[in-house]
């Protein structure tokens, strides 16, 4: 098993990435390296430490076989401790003494990501986004935001499947239009029905699908979209001081998602074509997706766990651009506190504006 | 000879059939007996409303010399609800003057085909003109459809006795003088508020308090439940994505082909409610709406349905 830890060039301390810097940052000296002038490092490190890692995975006892399956068992090359993960993980922190670890065998040949988008927000931003999200909700229980603590707060590298596709359908749709006039006897309303068509395409560049079945989908795209402007050229090193997992959903199980989202803007897109109707509905919908080539991307997602009275309540932050969701409880005695209060309150104040205008017209 | 015989007899009985079966049917007291001013077969007003009514009857008789009757019943037999509200008001010695029958005016509801008939007798017969009739209905007619049997009888006899005062300072309403007249009767536009006439203030003001009162309910249950909704709706935040409109590339949607086609038309007509005041014939004429009583005697009115 191939590990890889970032070492200080200054003291040798172990550095991780740091998303405020920007850069790789040791803890011990303060020393900030730039991760390109690390990559050259991530090569020799590699290479050095693979001879290490050779000799402590020999150590203790070895795993039966077949045991190992849906496991990752792997050293930690400061202290020598055993670590058992699961398969997909690519980098955490050593359980031990808490250096971070990066595992380069899940990122490697066919596995290795064609691009990382690095944190750009880093734990406090998640953390006071947090308390920003609690803000404003009236009908959040008060006791949630004291009584519950979170449980965890992770930095994770999310594996993404990034699709380009090209998008053609053939919609038809039955329009109207119609004119009112009257005499004295009656109300005409005439309808004009029309048949409409329209044949349109789009591109669409690096739809994103989550690629972790660990991952709620729904909640993955609720924090999009992301901006793969700042995606760089994947580096381990961006790696250091995350959790990161390799993918376990493939891009094929993932295409089905992405082709309704894409067929569902094509379709969008063609509806708006078709102005000037009083009602517009689609008949039939012949939609040809050609897909594009297939990128495998690592996006930063901040995953924020709380439980309160047995329940537990995630929320994810996008690491680039700071979006935060998560659903919250309901608090059902202040949602009918409030609709009775106002419902009667509201009927006070007409009630009483209605009975002094009857008062006042003579007809009570 | 046999054969004439039994023709005379066959056109004797076609005649007794042919003969209407209401002629006097209708009188509820003797010659010289009188009955009340409101008659309520239904009861459809509590006794405490009757008498109010009554007394407000009275006093629009009392003070114009011109009997002002209420009549409710359950049916009407295959008459028109004008024919039989003049004979209910012949037959049952209504009339205050010297006239025969004396003058005077009837409202009779006929509650199991929600109709109404008006009738007028002596002065009313110029007091109540055809347009007067027409506007006359907006009194009563809107109260009677809402099932407020109270407003209805009430606005009746305050409209009586504005339509007698308007007669006697010799102004009768007419196509001239009615609040909001137009020339065609379909075209007339009930008048909302008209502050001048006894009873049409009030309904336009009720009226205008039942509209407030659905509006303030509907306001209200918005307000109630509409916040607390919104408020729950911030609450969820995790929603799958609609589509992939942030990744289309720039510039990359383009129609290739389309065309609109008209297929065919379809025309709806929606006829224009119309006021179910008639009977009387066409209102352009001033003699249009008089008829005869049963017994020959000469009314004014009309007939309509709430």
């Amino acid at each position: 098993m191939a590990v890889l830890e970032y070492k200080c060039p200054n003291c040798g301390g172990p550095i991780s990435f740091d998303a405020d810097a920007q850069q790789m940052v040791c803890p011990y000296c303060n020393s900030q390296i730039d991760v390109a002038a690390l990559k050259q490092f991530d090569a020799d490190l590699g290479q050095a430490q693979k001879s290490e890692a050779l000799d402590w995975n020999y150590t203790g006892q070895d795993w039966a076989p077949g045991e190992q399956e849906g496991m990752l068992v792997y050293s930690c090359q400061s202290c020598g401790g055993e670590i058992v993960a699961e398969a997909t993980l690519g980098a955490t922190k050593c359980p031990f003494c808490d250096n971070p670890v990066v595992v380069t065998s899940q990122f490697s040949g066919t596995l290795r990501p064609n691009v990382v988008i690095p944190f750009k927000k880093g734990k406090d931003a998640a953390m006071a986004a947090l308390a920003e999200h609690y803000q404003g909700k009236r009908l959040l229980p008060k006791v949630f935001k004291s009584q519950n603590h979170l449980d965890e707060i992770r930095g994770v590298y999310v594996p993404f499947w990034l699709f380009d596709a090209d998008a053609a359908g053939r919609f038809t749709y039955k329009a109207t239009t119609s004119r009112h006039w009257s005499d004295s006897d009656n109300i005409y309303t005439e309808t004009s029905h029309y048949g409409v068509f329209r044949e349109a395409g789009m591109s669409f560049d690096e739809v994103p699908a989550d690629g972790s079945s660990k991952m709620d989908d729904t909640l993955m795209e609720s924090i999009e979209p992301f901006d793969y402007s700042q995606a760089v050229d994947f580096q381990t090193a961006y790696l250091s001081g995350f959790l990161a997992n390799k993918y376990d959903v493939t891009a094929e199980q993932m295409a089905g998602r992405t082709n309704d989202r894409v067929a569902a803007s094509l379709r969008k897109a063609a509806r708006g074509t078709v102005t000037g109707y009083e009602t517009v509905a689609e008949e039939s919908a012949d939609i040809r997706l050609r897909r594009g080539e297939i990128r495998y991307a690592l996006l930063p997602v901040w995953i924020l766990n709380t439980s309160w009275k047995g329940k537990s309540y995630i929320f994810a932050m996008n690491g680039q651009t700071g979006r935060f969701v998560g659903d919250l409880p309901l608090d059902v005695g202040a949602f009918w506190r409030w609709a009775l209060g106002l419902l009667f309150g509201a009927g006070a104040v007409f009630g009483a504006l209605i009975w002094a205008f009857a008062a006042y017209s003579g007809v009570v | 000879m046999l054969r004439r015989a039994i023709a005379a007899l066959l056109l004797a009985a076609l005649a007794a059939t042919a003969t209407p079966a209401w002629a006097d049917d209708l009188a509820r007291v003797g010659e010289g007996e009188r009955l009340p001013r409101f008659v309520d077969d239904v009861g459809l007003l509590d006794e405490s409303q009757a008498a109010t009514l009554t007394a407000r009857l009275d006093e629009v008789s009392d003070a114009h010399v011109f009997d002002t009757v209420v009549v409710v019943v359950e049916e009407i037999d295959d008459r028109e609800p004008r024919l039989y509200a003049a004979d209910f008001y012949e037959e049952n010695n209504y009339g205050m003057d010297a006239q025969s029958p004396g003058s005077g005016a009837i409202l009779l509801i006929a509650m199991q085909t929600r109709q109404f008939g008006f009738a007028t007798t002596g002065v009313g017969m110029s007091a109540f003109t055809d347009a007067g009739q027409e506007y006359l209905d907006t009194f009563f007619v809107p109260y009677l459809r809402e099932d407020d049997w109270y407003g209805a009888f009430m606005g009746f006899a305050n409209a009586v006795d504005d339509f007698l005062n308007m007669y006697q300072a010799g102004t009768p309403y007419t196509t001239s003088n009615i609040p909001g007249y137009t020339s065609a009767q379909q075209d007339y536009d009930y008048p909302e508020s008209s502050g001048e006439i006894p009873g049409s203030g009030i309904r336009a003001n009720r009226e205008t308090v039942t509209v407030l009162s659905i509006c303030a309910v509907i306001f209200s249950l918005l307000i109630g439940f509409g916040f607390p909704l919104y408020w729950r709706s911030k609450l969820k935040s995790v929603k799958p994505a609609a589509g992939a409109d942030d990744y289309t590339r720039p510039g990359s949607f383009q129609v290739t082909n389309q065309y609109d086609n008209f297929l065919y038309t379809t025309m709806r007509v929606t006829p224009i409610p119309k006021s179910d005041s008639g009977g009387g014939g066409s209102h352009h004429s001033s003699s249009s709406s008089s008829f005869s009583s049963s017994s020959g005697s000469s009314f004014s009115g009309h007939s309509g349905s709430f």
